[in-house]
């Protein structure tokens, strides 16, 4: 099994990349994928240390369905940056298709870190034939093949944004990826727990808004947290085929709401915020933080990649 | 017509190597390569994106198609390398031609399974389909019926003087060069010199037909076939 890395402090990566357009771009889908292989090629020269990689299926902005493609094209752009998937979403997977997908990376697979999760669209489960009530059974039987099939090669590891997935983690003693969705507290509680009983590796995603001096204007800020609210009020049903979004409805109703919930949970990238989470998370024996955009809108691009490394390295 | 190398059975290569065979034969002006098989060769397509700006990348599939993750990452692939991905689908492919129809509707945006696959490719590329093999190589050519614009031709680079006039004949829109298994690519001629052994004679010269401004396709053949 992979051993726990060891260092002074987490190491630092980015993410999330899920190379849809926004609303407000002008940018082909083969565009935004070119930027993504560009953002990865960016965080390496600048010392971060992985970029991560996320999936949805059937949705009309064109987020990645599939992610193994993707990790490959960058694992091959890049020298040394570890590629995660954050997430798989296993249930819906064909098991035997992604172990050969991992093994046809062959020494590639090195950099990889395969994170698998439960997946939750009623849509996604209905278009590849799965059942979603029954994602947990599924889950568990797809990773004891992936254990079977590849074993440590592209690293799987179980990702979580409730607690059951930390006890999953446990189980099967494998690395473990916290979402950035998890309030810092539970992280802490999380990270404990595990740690008591595994030395594997640790990830933690922290969603992050840089508004660090000197580093991202306010009016950056402003545009990202418009394309969140772009984002969470999107109809992602399957029952259109443009990129304009046609629903005003319910989900707006909630925005603010919804927003100020997530506010609470984020990493406001300023250089104390940074100290604070990056000491915090080290003291509980954390491996590797990566902070995410994961709305669309306004996209991960290379202005916040630079202004994530360079906050991490003043840390 | 569009002179490429292949196939290359990616399954016995190292990601690595898949990278670097894939700047190789770019630095060489190689226009296409021409990948086996399936899933192996869909993530090799990943890899090259990843290293490569003007190659084309033919994925050949020959197993049983699962049309909507097949179609997804099909998409993906292309979405990758802008456009320069293209499929060959082999006879196994094509055993449940409902399985192949429903992947390539897919790729088109229309409903498959009751979802529809986004993203949409920029420039899906169909060289070869039809109820032909579409992997005859030059010992099997003389007597397949059907090959037409659209046929992707293989041939020995050891045979290229001798027969390469002979592929002509049957106007194939690209030919996939190949060296014997265990070969290095160091030992590759580069693509202008390909192309002066098979246009050796006269006779080649007048054979050969326009080459398509958008290169590979899609072809018309595959429009016909399956109504597009």
């Amino acid at each position: 099994m992979t051993a726990k890395v060891s260092r002074d402090r987490p190491n630092l990566g980015v993410g999330l990349l899920s190379f849809n357009t926004s609303l407000v771009s002008n940018h082909s889908w083969a565009d935004s994928y070119r930027a993504g292989i560009n953002i990865a090629r960016t965080a390496e020269s600048l010392g971060l240390e992985s970029v991560w990689l996320s999936e949805h299926h059937f949705v009309p902005d064109g987020y990645c369905p599939t992610l193994m493609p993707v990790a490959g094209s960058i694992l091959a752009a890049t020298e040394k940056l570890v590629v995660g998937t954050a997430v798989v979403l296993l249930p819906l997977a064909d098991p035997a298709r992604l172990c050969q997908q991992v093994r046809s990376l062959g020494s590639l697979a090195q950099r990889l870190r395969l994170g698998v999760a439960l997946g939750y669209r009623e849509e996604e489960f209905k278009g590849l034939g799965r059942v979603r009530r029954e994602r947990g059974r599924v889950m568990d039987r797809h990773i004891e093949h992936l254990i079977d099939e590849i074993g440590e090669l592209g690293t799987l590891t179980i990702a979580a944004a409730s607690h059951v997935g930390v006890s999953r983690a446990i189980k099967y003693d494998l690395p473990l990826l916290i979402d950035g969705a998890v309030p810092f507290s539970s992280v802490v509680d999380w990270v404990n727990e595990y740690r008591a009983v595994s030395d594997k590796e640790v990830t933690v995603s922290r969603e992050c808004w840089i508004n660090s001096e000197g580093v991202a204007a306010p009016h950056a800020v402003a545009d990202r947290e418009f394309g969140y609210a772009q984002y969470v009020s999107w109809d992602w049903s399957d029952t259109h085929d443009d990129q304009s979004n046609p629903n005003d409805g319910a989900a707006m109703d909630q925005l603010d709401e919804i927003i100020e919930w997530s506010r609470g949970h984020w990493l406001r990238a300023t250089q104390r915020d940074f100290d604070a989470v990056l000491a915090g998370l080290y003291a509980v024996g954390v491996d590797r933080v990566h902070c995410r955009l994961s709305w669309s809108g306004v996209p991960l691009d290379e202005e916040v990649v630079r202004a994530i490394a360079a906050t991490g390295a003043a840390s | 017509m569009k002179i490429g190398y292949g196939p290359l059975d990616v399954d016995l290569l190292d990601g690595n190597e898949v990278a670097l065979a894939a700047v190789t034969l770019e630095a060489l002006g190689y226009e296409f390569i021409f990948l086996t098989s399936a899933t192996d060769a869909l993530m090799a397509a990943g890899i090259m994106s990843g290293v490569t700006s003007d190659i084309r990348c033919l994925v050949g599939i020959n197993r049983e198609i699962d049309a909507v993750r097949d179609a997804e990452d099909l998409a993906v692939v292309d979405q990758l390398n802008n456009g320069r991905t293209g499929i060959v689908l082999g006879p196994k492919a094509l055993v449940d031609g409902n399985s192949a129809e429903a992947m390539l509707r897919a790729l088109r945006g229309a409903v498959v399974n009751g979802v529809r696959i986004f993203p949409k490719p920029a420039q899906m590329i169909i060289p070869v389909f039809a109820e032909n093999p579409v992997t005859a190589d030059l010992e099997t050519l003389p007597v397949i019926e059907g090959l037409q614009d659209g046929a992707l031709c293989m041939l020995g680079l050891g045979d290229l003087r001798d027969r390469g006039e002979q592929v002509l004949e049957y106007a194939p829109l690209a030919l996939a060069i190949s060296l014997p298994l265990g070969t290095s690519l160091e030992a590759l001629p580069s693509a202008a010199r390909v192309r002066e052994e098979v246009y050796v004679s006269e006779r080649a010269k007048r054979t050969e037909r326009p080459i398509p401004d958008e290169g590979l396709g899609p072809s018309d053949l595959t429009s016909d076939f399956y109504g597009f």
